[in-house]
């Protein structure tokens, strides 16, 4: 039986609630350590963070206060399923943009999530292409509404697509910023592109949005660190003001501060964190391979070290990758390493659930013939990748002897 | 004690990770008092070790008292 299971019946059984089912279950505990002392820096955090629940409040946001309020101040226990069942303390966090502790979280998250682009751009230059940085600036009103962000982050778009109308191979990320403790709106644009002169970006500018200040430089950065640079902004605290930073949490709510265009748009697909984009080896000599994306948007693989280069082409076969790679079937061809040793254990768990699932939909009464079959292919699979399995371990052991 | 809506709880800590708490039953404490020492649950015959005894709300409230209290039972 599950944890919660046996918590909710034992809860059940003694006539409390499941609350006080896991409060009686940190606090018998031996094994967990006490929680530490409330310090003065504590103090001043929680007095800060009340200020800004209070303008989330008064913003309509009382959720995002609550989690802003109670960020990494609560947690969950995760007991592992081996023979120790060893505990852990896990805290959970507010994830709000603007929180001091979870900017740099989500600062690291665009990180994972933009950087392979970049590897790509640096690894498919393409001439006359260069990273440039763009700044934008919106005049300072003294105020900052949704509707003026949302406003601000078309006219950047529109901008962008007006100066690269016509070619072909560009991409831009574009993360918005204000002043340190002001409302000054502004954004910073990393693009991948050929040559713009200020003077017309500076046109394109007044014209879309009506604001005047403008410019570009080339980036001295090549590669993810031109990102890091720009994606710092991400984790600076804009202001030390909790008034102000509550404020811009309710100007943010509903609008996005990191957007992508072109080439950098979706980039990693639906993989948010970029965290399935590494297929598993190369087929020679069992490398990990990076799943990159052609000029024109394909997944393909090289391995340097042995020259091969592996591509998927047609939807069907690109849309079978990533279904693959995301189920983690996928094995190296090698016959004799322990990487493929690895790689068949995986293959044979992994044929496990697929038939404990098909078992699972047999019927009680009225066999299906087709689940009937299925199974029994997975067990044939099962036993050709056993026999694989024990092969190259006896390989393996007798290779000292050699 | 004036009957309560609801007894006093008390569990043995556990000793491992493995083992939960173990539910020893409901009790009162004696003569009036409104939370357990050491030595009301060794009269009740509880063998030494850790105890987490859960408050009844009515006495929380009106004694301004936390939920929970952890008791040791010596040797």
């Amino acid at each position: 039986m599950n944890v919660l299971g046996s918590f909710a019946s034992e809860a059940q059984a003694w006539g409390i609630s499941m609350g006080d089912r896991f409060e009686l279950e940190t606090l018998c505990r031996p094994s967990l350590k006490p929680l530490e002392k409330f310090s003065d820096e504590d103090h001043a955090d929680f007095k800060f963070r009340s200020h800004v629940a209070e303008v989330l409040v008064f913003g309509g946001l009382s959720g995002k206060a609550a989690r802003y309020l109670d960020c990494a101040r609560k947690g969950i226990v995760l007991r592992c399923q081996g023979d120790e069942q060893h505990e852990f303390l896990s805290p959970m966090y507010c994830d709000l943009r603007f929180c001091p502790r979870c900017a740099p979280r989500r600062f690291a998250r665009l990180y994972a999530k933009h950087s392979s682009v970049l590897d790509h751009i640096h690894r498919n230059p393409i001439r006359g292409f260069r990273l440039r940085g763009i700044t934008l600036t919106s005049r300072n009103t003294g105020q900052l509404t949704t509707e003026q962000i949302k406003k601000f982050n078309k006219d950047v778009k529109k901008t962008l697509r007006l100066l690269m109308k016509g070619v072909k191979g560009w991409g831009a990320i574009w993360v918005n910023e204000v002043g340190f403790n002001n409302t000054n709106l502004h954004t910073h644009v990393l693009i991948y592109c050929p040559y713009i002169g200020k003077e017309k970006l500076k046109a394109i500018w007044r014209k879309v949005s009506g604001h005047v200040v403008a410019g570009i430089r080339q980036s001295q950065l090549f590669g993810p660190k031109a990102l890091l640079y720009m994606l710092k902004y991400v984790s600076k605290p804009p202001s030390d003001d909790p008034e102000m930073v509550g404020r811009l949490e309710v100007a943010f709510h509903g609008t996005r501060r990191v957007h992508a265009l072109g080439l950098f748009y979706d980039f990693a697909g639906g993989d948010e964190d970029n965290l399935q984009s590494e297929w598993k080896n190369c087929p020679l000599c069992a490398d990990g391979l990076a799943i990159l994306a052609s000029k024109r948007g394909k997944p393909y693989c090289v391995c340097n070290s042995c020259g091969i280069q592996l591509f998927f082409r047609g939807k069907t076969g690109i849309s079978r990758l990533l279904h693959m790679v995301r189920r983690e079937i996928l094995i190296p061809g090698k016959a004799d390493g322990t990487d493929y040793g690895i790689a068949l254990f995986d293959r044979l768990q992994h044929l496990k659930s697929q038939k404990e699932e098909l078992e699972g939909k047999r019927g009680l009464i009225f066999r299906d013939s087709d689940v009937e079959n299925a199974i029994e292919i997975v067990d044939s699979e099962i036993e050709t990748v056993q026999g694989e399995l024990a092969k190259t371990a006896r390989t393996k052991q007798r290779e000292p002897n050699k | 004690m004036e009957i309560l809506k609801e007894a006093y709880k008390v569990w043995k800590n556990p000793q491992t990770a493995q083992e939960p708490p173990q539910f020893m039953g409901e009790f009162y404490p004696p003569c009036d008092q409104v939370t357990f020492i050491h030595d009301d649950l060794k009269t009740l015959g509880f063998p030494p070790g850790d105890y987490t005894v859960r408050i009844p709300g009515e006495v929380r409230e009106r004694y301004a008292l936390p939920k929970w209290q952890t008791v040791r039972v010596g040797e």
